[in-house]
């Protein structure tokens, strides 16, 4: 059964200026063919995704829930790209609906072209959907508003099971941007459980590998410039902390045998050199030990300050798929308060 | 993370376990003039050693009797008091400081609680001066428990002539029987 995902908007946050003349953000007139990837988030190229029609015969076996659920699906894998800033659905809804627009009689680019002026994006997403008996088929188009034009079409038939259809629309949101799809994607389309490549490096392999020995989570991470810095900070602070300990030691073997001797000394000539001796001896005993408690302190904080350090440069994990995602943060664009928003949606599946 | 929360423990344990051990020292060697001096003890002196025995209920003790830094000494009387429910007296004999040429006279007399002990050359020639012993007292623990063996004021230094040389300091030990 197709997810049934309920998407919450809760404008949360207003964040930014309010964005204007993002067409010529278009990655057409910058001449790429896939989406710039050193974008920032204001600079990316905003999206407008249509529903997606039922195509076929009548009646068709997709409702038009299940329609805009696979639109949302795929809205939300576009999200995960984040190449892309995508113009909020439900407003877009809202603005089709005042205007006029109907999804399945806006199929043609030059519809499809005024509306994406209409909503001031870069480009706009359209399709339709179809499913004869275990047969699954989409059709997307990217249409550049600007150019005027279909910057890209993608066609996909399924046979088999509507999950492994709904993984083929999550691989289709990064293939209509031009985008490699990620492996785990491409791993679940052939058939394979979503594991842990063994070779992907991650925050927690890094800290753990940081945990055991300063710098090589960095090491680890092929950021052996940082990872030799902690290593060898740890082991200066180590050679210093051993230094100190065997200072610490000879003080001590020499408190422990003027001690001795003050005490057996039987007139007040010894008893006073072995009294100096053994104080100095103590002093000596006392700083050292200060010292390598000291360095010991440090060695430690440079230890938890190396396992941070490889955390937080550690790759940050990848985002589930749309349909294992429960819950989600997008960054999505409101037409009617002219402003980017941070969308909060909680998927009841 | 089961493994790093361990290892996050071990690091903690390893942290509060540093407490690197010193030397926490006392310095009441007898004959030390500055430790005596921080108990009002200043040559010239008598004094034990060691100022602390420790023993066993029915064992022995011994204790030296001890001039500090002393100057031409020709004749001793320590005085020394103890407990006598905790202590006696098992021995006396005379120590090296006296010994010489001409052998001194040495006596001494225990009393339930006092204990005199005398040492003199004969004649007025010869004096020592220095440090050192008097006397080797061998005490008996009756009871356990602490016992403190201090001189009395009627302990004296002579020189030459019997001219009697002032005692600055009188030291006291203490027997410890368990």
């Amino acid at each position: 059964m197709i997810h049934k995902v309920l998407y919450l908007t809760v404008f949360c946050v207003l964040m930014g200026v309010p964005l204007s003349g993002q067409d010529t953000l278009s990655t057409e007139a910058s001449g790429q063919d896939t989406l710039s990837t050193e974008a920032t988030e204001s600079e990316l190229p905003i999206v407008a995704i249509m529903d997606f029609i039922q195509k076929g015969t009548y009646p068709y076996e997709i409702t038009i829930l299940e329609a805009q659920t696979l639109t949302n699906e795929f809205a939300a894998q576009v999200i995960q790209t984040g190449k892309v800033t995508l113009y909020d659905q439900a407003g877009m809804r809202e603005v089709m609906d005042q205007k006029g627009f109907v999804s399945s009689e806006c199929t043609d680019p030059k519809c499809v072209r005024e509306l994406g002026q209409l909503l001031n994006v870069a480009f706009v997403i359209n399709g339709n959907v179809e499913k004869v008996d275990s047969m699954f088929t989409v059709n997307a188009f990217m249409v550049d508003v600007a150019a005027d034009s279909i910057k890209r079409e993608k066609n996909v038939v399924h046979v088999g099971e509507v999950d492994g259809f709904i993984t083929e629309i999550e691989i289709l949101a990064w293939e209509i941007l031009g985008l490699p799809p990620p492996n785990e994607l491409l791993r679940k389309r052939d058939g394979e459980m979503a594991v842990v490549d063994p070779s992907e490096k991650t925050r927690m392999g890094a800290l753990t590998l940081s945990a055991v020995l300063p710098g090589l989570g960095q090491l680890y991470l092929d950021n052996p410039g940082m990872g030799y810095v902690w290593m060898g900070s740890e082991i200066v602070v180590g050679v210093l902390a051993y230094m100190s300990f065997t200072r610490y030691k000879t003080a001590y073997d020499d408190m422990d045998y003027y001690f001795y001797q003050y005490t057996k000394a039987t007139n007040p000539d010894e008893a006073r050199e072995f009294r100096i001796l053994s104080k100095q001896a103590e002093l000596d005993e006392t700083t050292a030990k200060d010292e390598v408690q000291s360095l010991i302190v440090v060695g430690a904080g440079l230890w938890v300050a190396n396992m941070v350090h490889a955390y937080m440069t550690g790759p940050k994990p990848k985002a589930a798929s749309a349909s294992t995602q429960k819950t989600a943060l997008d960054f999505v664009y409101n037409q009617k308060l002219m402003q980017p928003q941070l969308r909060f949606s909680i998927a009841l599946d | 993370m089961r493994w790093i929360k361990a290892q996050s423990l071990l690091l903690l344990f390893v942290l509060l376990g540093c407490q690197i051990e010193v030397h926490d020292a006392t310095y009441d060697n007898p004959f030390d003039l500055d430790a005596n001096k921080e108990k009002g003890i200043i040559p010239p002196a008598l004094i034990f050693s060691p100022s602390r025995v420790k023993t066993s209920v029915g064992g022995s003790a011994t204790m030296n009797i001890f001039a500090l830094e002393v100057s031409g000494v020709g004749g001793v009387h320590a005085q020394v008091n103890y407990d006598a429910t905790k202590l006696s007296v098992t021995s006396v004999t005379a120590g090296s400081f006296f010994s010489s040429t001409q052998s001194p006279l040495f006596m001494y007399e225990d009393n339930n609680g006092t204990l005199d002990v005398y040492v003199s050359y004969l004649g007025p020639e010869i004096t020592v001066s220095g440090t050192g012993g008097i006397a080797v007292v061998v005490f008996n623990a009756k009871a356990s428990g602490e016992a403190v063996v201090r001189y009395t004021a009627e302990s004296e230094l002579l020189g030459s002539n019997d001219v009697p040389i002032k005692l600055n300091g009188l030291g006291q030990g203490v027997v410890n029987a368990k």
